[in-house]
């Protein structure tokens, strides 16, 4: 008898606890409710700009290589050299969702449009901080985005638009990426089948090219999971030493 | 009857004329047994024979032979044959005449074409060095399978089968062709002699030998099998190597390809497919195979991978049709490494991926997991930067084309044309012809290019012509931008335009329509629009004048360019076939051709297509260029040659052609050396 009573505190306790995290979460995603207006088409309207800036971003990203703008290391046309002379020149993950995040941040306030299309709400806006998480199969944004939302002399505060989740593989392209250049500083070649398996075994196609005559751009696409029917892409070059003759290679 | 017996005295003279003559000749043939130190029944006789006793050697001169134990050796032009102390042959050098000869030597007979130089070595070989282009008809043999190795050495000797040879094939006594590695023997300039037979160059490492069989069947040992419609490359222990010229019946070689093929240690390939519609199919048998196809390299390496490496001195453009089909163990048995003949390549796990590739066409379609040098717009555009926009109205396949002769012709832009080029468009040949009866069009102040789609029309030439007026056009644009009289004027122009647009599109485009049905309807303000309107039409063009006007002398490059070639008057247009092509105006001229300080008429219009002419043939007919303003040459034109050299000049200053290209023409023309 004292067990089961012991059993239904737990029970309680257990329903009190993951209640309590579920209005935190919920709190923390949306809003602060100070005077208890519907804020819901504003909140809808940035979580989907957040969506759409982010996977602009980080498509431009991915094309450049996981850089918005292009390195010094990279070909005319600004493709990001990720192998050259037995080195591995990849930017790491952590650098890439800096980069996303970065732009993200700069970039939003062109979808927000200074929130012209709510001129029923009166809406000041503060820092937009992005914080991103690359995934193998998503990507993730938490967004701190101040904003004070005001109608008549009512007031919602808005701030943390976290979990923000976008359906692009760029964590796989990026360590398959990362497979072919660690073994190519082995080879200082294009291994044909390692490219294969990576790209059956996660189901994306590689696109190459000759660059100049030492190097080759390689595309990898990802048209399994399409956003929009845009295929998402990660572009990058690798730089070979040229063997003068077949003698050479032997 | 009087005839009869005429004609029977005259038979009766003639050969008794003969019998005297036969043995007049019998009666020189020496015996020369004694001569020689040997014992008289030795049987050696002959006629003509220089003999040096102790050393045992018989000298030919013209018209000698010699039978040495009922073999004899004739037709030699000169040379000389070294006996042992039993009279047997051991060496001999002698040139055959121009009836050729069949000789035996160490029980091995072999034919020796009109004009061959027969060497027969001390160790028992004979190497005959054969006229180019010699016949072989008859293959050496041999009495009893012990005999000598016969070695022919020549370029495009044929032999039976129609087998083509060049270098030197070894014909062993047991009856085996055998090739050996191009460093066993040199040439007269000391060069290792290399050998190709039937349009394939085969070399094995120093010292090493193959076999040679002509039916396409498998066998033992090194060996390399060429049958009608495949060819087996094996070895067992030497690398063999292969290289493919044109005139192989096996894989299609065009000009500036080129396929080797390695084969090493317990490996080998066979090509098959040839002579079909189908792309020829390699199938590698074992990892020590290397596939050289232009610039790169197709190997198994470590773990059963395969790799491919970049290698330097190889045509990019083109590659010979190929198909090489892997079975190894791993993750998977069986793949194909797809080349095409516009060098796409595709890698496809066999009964995983799909394929298709044409042998001769670029209209097709080739879908792999993965794929190399497939032109789309995706590489494209990582390539050069720039976003290519199709007419929906073009095919796919005249897509590829363009696209794949974009990556190639990019990268022989100069920079500055790549840097100057803002957007390309490629639109349908009607569209394109419609407004202007050309196949480029570069809209100025822009960098916008349009190019026709058709296969004859977007070349690397007219893609260098629209690039240098892009370049032009960056450069006026550049200073236009930085220089605020020329900025107020343009901005102007470009408001006037803008109000045009609004005012045509609002107002006067419907007020057309008005007054061609009733002028009475036109309101005030109508009125006042169209008279605005009209004001812009006269002004603006006005404007565009006086802005090139002040570029132009602000502008260091133009200015020396038109003070160099003057006015734009000596070229008109002129309707033909209701296309308005560019004439000198003397009839006398042919508009194709050179004349003044032009290439040809069209460069005469104006300053734009002059300086984009200028570029185009500088850097695609440098020899058309050069001879314009080569001083040597008698048709030299002291007036006009050398401004056009001016021009060349300047076009070269402001990056519009390459160094290499600038300096191409100024050999060319003997400038430089």
């Amino acid at each position: 008898m004292k067990k089961r009573g012991q059993i239904t505190v737990f029970i309680i306790l257990a329903v009190i606890l993951i209640g309590g995290i579920i209005v935190l979460f919920s709190i923390n995603n949306k809003s602060q409710n100070i005077s208890g207006f519907e804020t819901g088409n504003v909140e809808t309207f940035i979580l989907d700009c957040i969506k759409e800036t982010g996977t602009d971003v980080a498509y431009r990203v991915g094309d450049g290589g996981g850089y918005y703008f292009p390195p010094n290391f990279s070909t005319a046309s600004g493709i990001a050299y990720y192998y050259s002379d037995g080195k591995n020149y990849m930017p790491s993950k952590k650098d890439i969702e800096k980069e996303i995040s970065y732009y993200t941040a700069k970039e939003l306030f062109f979808c927000t449009k200074n929130f012209v299309d709510f001129s029923d709400f009166n809406i000041t806006q503060g820092e937009i901080t992005v914080n991103t998480s690359i995934k193998e199969k998503e990507i993730v944004f938490d967004v701190n985005y101040q904003l004070s939302i005001s109608k008549g002399v009512n007031t919602k505060l808005l701030e943390k638009f976290n979990k923000v989740t976008v359906p692009i593989r760029f964590g796989i392209l990026y360590d398959s990426a990362e497979q072919i250049v660690n073994e190519e500083i082995q080879s200082d070649a294009v291994c044909l089948t390692c490219l294969a398996n990576v790209s059956l075994k996660n189901d994306f196609f590689v696109h190459m090219f000759d660059y100049k005559n030492d190097s080759v751009i390689f595309i990898f696409r990802d048209e399994k999971f399409p956003v929009e029917s845009n295929v998402f892409k990660l572009t990058f070059a690798n730089k070979y030493k040229l063997a003068k003759n077949k003698y050479e290679i032997q | 009857m009087k005839y009869n017996k005429l004609f029977w005295i005259f038979i009766i003279i003639f050969l008794s004329i003969n019998i005297q003559l036969v043995i007049s000749e019998d009666s020189k043939e020496e015996n020369y047994c004694k001569s020689l130190g040997l014992p008289d029944d030795c049987n050696i006789v002959g006629s003509g024979i220089s003999i040096t006793s102790p050393a045992k050697t018989l000298t030919f001169s013209s018209g000698s032979y010699v039978i040495i134990k009922d073999v004899k050796f004739e037709n030699v032009k000169s040379g000389n044959i070294q006996l042992d102390s039993k009279g047997n042959v051991v060496s001999g050098l002698f040139s055959v005449n121009e009836r050729g000869g069949y000789y035996n030597f160490n029980s091995t007979s072999f034919t020796a074409p009109p004009n061959s130089v027969v060497l027969l070595d001390k160790g028992g070989s004979a190497i005959l060095t054969v006229p180019n282009n010699s016949e072989i008809g008859e293959l050496p043999k041999s009495d009893n399978g012990n005999g000598s190795i016969v070695r022919y050495v020549g370029e495009n000797l044929k032999f039976p089968g129609d087998h083509i040879l060049s270098g030197k094939l070894d014909f062993y006594p047991s009856g085996e062709v055998v090739i050996a590695s191009s460093l066993d023997s040199l040439d007269s300039d000391k060069k290792p002699i290399r050998t190709s037979i039937d349009g394939i160059y085969l070399d094995l490492d120093q010292s090493r030998i193959a076999k040679v069989f002509f039916d396409g069947k498998t066998h033992e040992g090194n060996y390399v099998s060429f049958g009608d419609k495949n060819l087996i490359i094996s070895s067992s222990g030497n690398m063999i190597y292969t290289e493919f010229d044109k005139a192989n019946p096996y894989v299609k070689i065009d000009s500036g390809d080129y396929v080797d093929i390695i084969v090493g240690e317990n490996s080998g390939v066979e090509l098959t497919d040839t002579n079909s519609e189908l792309i020829p199919n390699l199938k590698v048998l074992g990892k020590n195979v290397e596939v050289i196809e232009d610039s790169k390299s197709v190997r198994i390496g470590q773990e059963n991978n395969l790799y491919v490496s970049r290698i330097g001195g190889h045509d990019e453009s083109t590659t010979s049709p190929l198909r090489i089909s892997y079975n190894l163990e791993g993750e998977f048995k069986d793949y194909d490494f797809l080349v095409d003949n516009f060098n796409r390549m595709a890698f496809i796990p066999v009964d995983q991926e799909n394929s298709f590739v044409g042998l001769e066409t670029i209209n097709t379609l080739m879908s792999a997991r993965l794929s190399w040098n497939y032109p789309s717009l995706d590489e494209v555009k990582s390539l050069t930067g720039q976003e290519i926009q199709f007419d929906e109205a073009i095919p796919q396949g005249t897509k590829d084309m363009v696209l794949g002769r974009m990556r190639d012709y990019w990268d022989q832009l100069t920079i500055a044309d790549q840097k100057a080029i803002k957007g390309i468009y490629i639109d349908t040949s009607e569209h394109v012809t419609k407004d202007t009866s050309g196949i480029g069009i570069a809209y100025e102040n822009n960098q916008y290019l349009t190019f026709s789609s058709s296969e004859e029309s977007f070349n690397y030439q007219v893609l260098v012509h629209e690039s240098t007026h892009a370049l032009h056009d960056a450069l006026r644009n550049e200073l236009i931008e930085s220089d605020p009289e020329l900025k107020k004027i343009q901005d102007t122009i470009n408001r006037n335009y803008q109000m045009m647009d609004e005012l045509y599109y609002s107002t006067y485009r419907n007020v057309e329509t008005l007054l061609q049905n009733d002028v009475k309807k036109l309101t005030a303000d109508e009125l006042k629009e169209i008279e605005e309107y009209q004001q812009l039409i006269v002004a603006t063009p006005k404007l565009i004048e006086e802005l090139d006007q002040k570029t132009q002398e602000k502008f260091d490059f133009e200015n020396k360019w038109l003070i160099n070639t003057g006015k734009y008057d000596k070229v008109e247009l002129k309707e033909v076939e209701g296309k308005k092509i560019a004439v000198y105006k003397d009839p006398d001229l042919n508009p194709d051709v050179s004349a003044y300080d032009y290439l040809y008429a069209y460069q005469g219009r104006n300053k734009f297509e002059d300086i984009a002419v200028t570029a185009e043939y500088a850097t695609v007919l440098p020899e058309v260029f050069a001879e314009a303003i080569n001083p040597s040459l008698d048709k030299y034109d002291t007036t006009y040659g050398p401004k056009l050299k001016n021009k060349l000049d300047y076009v070269h200053s402001i990056g519009a052609i390459s160094d290499n290209d600038y300096n191409r023409v100024l050999k060319l023309a003997g400038f430089i050396k």
